[in-house]
């Protein structure tokens, strides 16, 4: 029935047509590659150069895959403008994202200010529960599971890398190894996607737009 | 008195429906272009699953209605049609949408 509950449902279908291409997936694996390189970088370039050299990295990424949208992903499904609830939707999303990264900022400032002598593993852990808190929002707002899921891979290299550092004294908190491995599955889960999207949307047969110009 | 199933007056709503929306591929064409402000051709064929010629014909009936816009652009150099619901048909729609409400809640389970 069209309730707007159903309503609701196919607005989330449109959003899915235009979002669920893998692009993502990739750009966030490349993302969390940082925490697995910095921490080799950082005894040559220092902590903060080590981190704003991925910069570069990323703006090519996202350009690259910004092209790949225009070139590969939107001749496959076309274009949508999206009206003025979904607009809403996402304004409140950023505001409540924007709420959460200040809120947990402050949360993680006053525990490394107050606690002295913190175990090792507490300042990951508090970056990990934040970085899950803020992908369950974006999972709950965008309905997808796997946002979730990768956020909560994240806490847990966080945790495993200290493991591994503890237990068998691996290099820079055992980072490289947990997020190199959490970056690795990220990205293969948006290529995967990909290879999916483009399986399931060949190009459309055209009998040419002209026909209806 | 014990309330009857539905009054039948809203059943009688059934036979006043309009005849362009209650087609099911047509239903379907304005429902997700209800939700959105606009949508190229493609994309609505991608969304529908129905065929080029097939949707042609959908849109050209909404579009005489008066309940969809056509609007033919180009995207560099490639023809691109977009197609969005015109106001009468958003209002043409949520009344559709209200009166299969009335119908179908009064209905038993």
């Amino acid at each position: 029935m069209i309730n707007e509950k159903a309503l609701k449902k196919v607005e989330l279908k449109v959003f899915r047509l235009s979002s669920n291409d893998g692009l993502f997936d990739f750009f966030l694996g490349c993302f969390v590659l940082m925490f697995a390189v910095a921490p080799l970088l950082s005894s040559s370039l220092g902590d903060f150069w080590s981190s704003i050299v991925f910069l570069p990295f990323w703006v090519i990424i996202y350009f690259v895959l910004l092209l790949i949208k225009k070139m590969v992903i939107l001749p496959r499904t076309g274009r949508v403008k999206f009206g003025e609830s979904h607009r809403k939707k996402m304004r409140k999303f950023h505001l409540i994202m924007f709420i959460t990264n200040l809120f947990v900022l402050i949360i993680g400032a006053y525990f490394v200010v107050t606690t002295r002598n913190m175990a090792g593993w507490v300042p990951g852990a508090i970056f990990g529960f934040a970085v899950l808190v803020l992908s369950s929002v974006a999972a709950y707002f965008f309905n997808y599971l796997r946002i979730f899921i990768y956020g909560l891979v994240m806490l847990l290299a966080f945790l495993i890398g200290e493991r591994l550092f503890i237990r068998f004294q691996f290099s820079h908190h055992g980072y490289p190894v947990a997020f190199g491995i959490t970056s690795f599955a990220i990205m293969i889960s948006g290529i995967i996607l990909f290879i999916r999207f483009l399986k399931k949307y060949p190009l459309p047969e055209i009998h040419s737009e002209e026909e209806l110009v | 008195m014990n309330k009857p199933f539905f009054e039948e007056e809203n059943l009688h709503l059934l036979g006043e429906l309009d005849p362009v929306v209650h087609v099911p591929a047509r239903l379907m064409i304005i429902t997700y272009l209800y939700v959105v402000e606009s949508a190229d051709y493609v994309f609505l064929m991608r969304l529908t699953g129905l065929s080029w010629g097939n949707l042609y014909t959908h849109i050209t009936k909404l579009e005489s209605a008066g309940y969809l816009v056509m609007e033919k652009t180009f995207r560099g150099k490639k023809p691109v049609t977009i197609l969005h619901l015109s106001d009468h048909g958003r209002e043409v729609f949520r009344k559709y949408k209200k009166d299969m409400m009335k119908v179908l809640d009064g209905l038993p389970d």
